[in-house]
């Protein structure tokens, strides 16, 4: 409100022209069959037409790829920009419920990082649909294709040009200002409690992480630590091409897939003097004038100074060369045999005991996104995603079942919330905001085909920076389609879990950076099906609509005809080294603690902070946070301490998939009933007052949706006809003033309940809030999953915690969700890190560092 | 919400404000919504800063125009850089006796080294 009214006493000098209603008309449709001329501006509108707005299909595009071939995955993956038709949800705030009543799509030209996949003269590879309109529209980043064993080998180039942004070069090494990105108005960083290096800033670097992969951390592997900066340019054309690195690159790829020939666990280059000459002197010369840019503090140095002490140097300019092996595991037993005395270490360190690889990568759905810490968010909304597919055993079973390429052809469903910078850079910061729209492959609601009868493998990739996708909820698959959830996260499901009816024609929820596998067949009857998702950050998001919302994913269209197909039962082999954890092999355990402050709840100098996000108490430093000794296994108890807004921090770990062992999620409901009788509420009261009601049924922690109202909590019950909320109703009730009665309710039943009268329902389980904390923990009949048969993830989203308040303690007491992991911290030493995927959360400081310790020292005692 | 560009290109021997948006000429307003946001790209080899300015193209004086006012566009902008910070668009409060602010407004500005330089954006409350 001050900013309005410091705003009015201003800008009140200013508005002199207002327009009249007739200039807000959207601007006309574009032509749909070819580019079309460049259309006048139309004063006062800032849209233009959608894909999709003058009746056309927008069918799904095929995302081009780099595929593998010989063993290599090589190609060049070109990181750039480009004013693309990005389509935004209005009005804003009304966010909280993502394709809800009166919100639509709009769309406009808005400047966005891109991955596109070029040749060697940096001209997009084949493949890439013809653009329909003015503004090209988004698509992922190209699907990477290779196979378990195959080296990756990507010429990674940076052309974005900084000056179609504003100025957000890594500000935080400037000598001046904030370090963050900036908003007038004192928006940003503002009063938001967010520093340096913890908000949002450097936008322009790049960097890839391979989502999923298990595989070298370091130097040219999947090393999130990476800065590489848009390459200098003359005369506006940028210096650093495919082709000027070509040469140097080559040799490197050459040497690098020598080194790496050695053993399937060797790791090569260790050192900058293992990277060509003539590209370490051209990024030398290119750094050093680089830091020759007034107010900035200085690149080459802080490389310098790394590569004296041995350490990988962190920065670049305009192009980094990716290489590293995807791992085979190809052992036919778990755990593999010890190899003979004599054969190679298997590291870098010269002594070391020889050593086997204990996991191989799960061939499977993975992807990769940008992860410049402090612009992971508006990257990967800018659209900077794409997916890998890593394939082996599981494809060519699957393969023998359905022909030839059958894996091949599998849809390949890149889902995102695209947009551009971050809400809370905004004058309405959007706290309540779930984020844009489910795109698709670039699209909103696309269209393809399915014969009937037919049977496709869908590859389903949640790429969103910040929500989860419920998929097909509720009730599963929609009527007409089948199917069976087969792979989560990049790894198959084992026999069992392939033919389980728990994983036929589910809803599951896909969090930010989850994955799926599906094998669906259509109906036998043409016409379309559209296939939904509800949008949440945390379940009881949806408990809190009137109604969720099936937010349109995509839509298949059943037409033409093809040969007789069936949902297979025979599951491709399961991996020896993806055998369920035993809590024997657990060797050591931690606790591991993200934690969000509500908003203007933290005691801090700032007078309106937003919600800060932390790990074990602190935000991301660059300190080690978390320490494993190399081939490991660990039990984490990963712990949420947000209580309100109730957020399920989705959590990922680099490098090794875990398994989950117990969930405990304080927030759980039971049911959902219908409630008898009707209501009466009045604004500003926390009591409500039945008729025909049975309150004396329901107990504190209760949940009470009454439409209009959202979710509300019961703190007490007085009788069958009053009872009292746990905060009073703010919002009028619709369409009568102050007051509101004859209204309909339901009842959540929750799964816990915190007091022991009246005595729990079959399936609730009692948790002590006061005087026993030994009771929080997960039911009986859901505090472990089953003996074997896990899944394995890296990402799971942390249940959120509840305040449990009850008359006379309104200040109440918080019970933390939580779930246990075990993994195996095996075959790679070095450092990584975990983080929330909300990646607005993880650039202002959810993150931290974990090192995996070598188990030998480089030290040799004959 | 947006994020909207205006060029700042050379033009006869100064420079003019292009909004980034294919088919617009020097001197068009850039149309944006309430809290989208607007940054300036310096395509001149001049330094230049967008400065709010009355109707009549007036600047405002410094002193009504601190660093953290909402009418703040950006710092100078050096040439062949961009601007900061972000120009959030803010709606005008009401007048009363209105309720609420205007559904439309526009915002003036110069380049505060180039006075002739001008430029509107015209916000919208949707």
């Amino acid at each position: 409100m001050n900013r309005i009214v410091r705003c009015f006493l201003a800008l009140s000098l200013l508005v002199a022209v207002v327009l009249p209603a007739s200039a807000q008309r959207r601007r006309a449709a574009a032509p749909a069959a070819a580019p079309a001329p460049a259309p006048t501006p139309t004063p006062g509108s800032q849209w233009i037409a959608c894909l999709g707005d003058d009746g056309t299909t927008v069918t799904l595009p095929v995302i081009p790829e780099i595929a593998a071939k010989d063993g290599k995955l090589r190609g060049n993956l070109l990181l750039s920009d480009a004013q693309e038709r990005i389509a935004f949800r209005v009005p804003f705030g009304l966010g909280v419920i993502p394709g809800g009543s009166g919100t639509s799509i709009k769309c406009a030209p808005n400047y966005v990082r891109t991955f596109q996949a070029v040749d060697d003269k940096g001209k997009p590879v084949p493949g890439y649909p013809p653009q329909t309109g003015t503004y090209p529209d988004p698509m992922p980043g190209p699907t990477l294709r290779a196979r378990v064993g195959d080296l990756v080998q990507l010429t990674f180039v940076n052309q974005i040009n900084t000056q179609d942004f504003g100025d957000s070069i890594d500000r935080g090494e400037k000598n001046t200002g904030t370090g963050c990105d900036e908003t007038g108005n004192n928006i940003y960083p503002g009063t938001t409690g967010d520093t340096y290096p913890d908000c949002f800033h450097g936008s322009s670097t790049g960097n890839i992480h391979f989502h999923g992969t298990h595989t070298n951390p370091n130097s040219t592997g999947d090393n999130v630590f990476l800065e590489i900066r848009p390459s200098l340019r003359t005369n506006g054309k940028p210096v650093v091409t495919p082709a000027s690195v070509k040469p140097a690159f080559d040799r490197f790829f050459a040497e690098c897939a020598q080194k790496l020939q050695v053993s399937v666990l060797s790791e090569w280059p260790y050192a900058w003097s293992d990277l060509p000459l003539a590209y370490r002197t051209a990024q030398e010369a290119m750094l050093k004038k680089y830091d020759t840019t007034p107010n900035i503090k200085k690149l080459w140095p802080v490389d310098a100074a790394q590569i004296k002490k041995g350490d990988w140097p962190q920065y670049y300019i305009g192009a980094y060369p990716y290489c590293y092996r995807i791992p085979d595991y190809v052992q036919s037993t778990f755990p593999p045999p010890a190899p003979a005395a004599g054969h190679h270490t298997g590291g870098p360190l010269s002594g070391a005991p020889p050593r086997a690889l204990q996991m191989g990568q799960s061939p499977g759905t993975h992807w990769y996104h940008a992860h410049k810490h402090g612009s992971t968010a508006i990257n990967v909304a800018n659209g900077m995603t794409g997916a890998i597919i890593i394939e082996g055993g599981y494809d060519d079973a699957l393969n023998a079942v359905y022909g030839t390429n059958f894996t091949r052809n599998a849809k390949v469903l890149v889902i995102n919330q695209l947009g551009v910078s971050p809400n809370l850079e905004r004058g309405i910061q959007g706290v309540n905001d779930k984020g844009a729209n489910f795109s698709v492959n670039g699209r909103i609601n696309p269209v393809f085909n399915m014969y009937p009868g037919e049977v496709q493998m869908w590859r389903i990739v949640n790429t969103s920076g910040r929500a989860s996708a419920l998929f097909a909820a509720p009730g599963g698959a929609p009527a007409g389609l089948s199917w069976k959830q087969i792979a989560q996260d990049g790894v198959q499901f084992n026999s069992v879990n392939f033919n389980s009816q728990h994983f036929a024609n589910n809803s599951f929820l896909l969090a930010a950076g989850n994955r799926a596998d599906l094998l669906v067949q259509a109906p036998a009857n043409p016409g379309p099906i559209a296939v939904t998702a509800q949008n949440e950050v945390d379940p009881t998001d949806l408990l809190a609509y009137p109604t969720p919302v099936n937010l349109p994913l995509f839509t298949v269209n059943v037409t033409g005809s093809g040969p007789a197909m069936t949902l297979t039962t025979t599951a491709p082999a399961f991996p020896p080294f993806l055998i369920d954890i035993k809590p024997s092999e657990v060797t050591g355990t931690k606790v591991v603690t993200f934690a969000s402050t509500p908003p203007n709840a933290t005691p801090t100098t700032n007078a309106n902070p937003a919600a800060q996000h932390t790990i074990n108490g602190t935000k991301f430093n660059g300190e080690v946070g978390e320490v494993v000794l190399m081939n490991n296994v660990e039990e984490w108890k990963i712990v949420n301490q947000s209580y309100g807004p109730l957020i399920s921090h989705p959590f990922h770990i680099h490098i090794n998939p875990f398994q989950i062992t117990e969930i405990f999620s304080p927030n759980d409901t039971l049911r959902t009933d219908n409630g008898s009788g009707t209501v009466a509420i009045a604004n500003n009261s926390a009591v409500v007052t039945g008729s025909g009601t049975t309150f004396t049924n329901l107990s504190p922690g209760y949940g009470l949706n009454i439409p209009g109202q959202g979710a509300l909590t019961v703190l007490s019950v007085t009788d069958d006809f009053h009872l009292t909320l746990t905060a009073p109703l703010t919002v009028p009730p619709p369409g009568s003033g102050t007051t509101a009665s004859g209204l309909t309710y339901t009842i959540n039943v929750p799964r816990y309940v915190f007091v022991n009268s009246p005595a729990p329902l079959a399936g609730q389980c009692y948790l002590n809030p006061a005087a026993d904390q030994s009771t929080w923990k997960p039911c009986a009949a859901v505090s472990q999953p089953p003996a074997q048969n896990n899944i394995w993830w890296d990402t799971f989203p942390i249940p959120s915690g509840i305040t449990v308040t009850w008359s006379g303690n309104a200040n109440g007491i918080n019970i933390p969700g939580y779930f246990k992991l075990r993994s195996r911290f095996v075959d790679y030493a070095g450092y990584y890190v975990i983080h929330c995927h909300i990646l607005a959360h993880e650039d202002r400081g959810m993150m931290t560092v974990v090192e995996v310790a070598p188990l030998t020292s480089p030290y040799s005692h004959d | 919400m947006p994020d909207w560009k205006i060029n700042i290109n050379p033009a006869g021997g100064g420079a003019a404000f292009v909004p980034a948006i294919h088919g617009a000429k020097a001197g068009d307003p850039l149309a944006a919504g309430q809290d989208d946001l607007v940054t300036w790209a310096n395509n001149t080899k001049q330094k230049h800063q967008p400065w709010p300015a009355t109707s009549s193209w007036a600047p405002l004086p410094d002193d009504q125009v601190p660093r953290t006012s909402p009418l703040y566009l950006s710092d100078p902008i050096a040439a062949g850089g961009s601007s900061r910070p972000s120009y959030d668009v803010a709606q005008p409060a009401a007048v009363p006796p209105a309720t609420t602010g205007p559904a439309q407004w526009t915002v003036y500005y110069i380049c505060k080294n180039h006075p002739n330089e001008r430029g509107t954006i015209i916000g919208n409350a949707n």
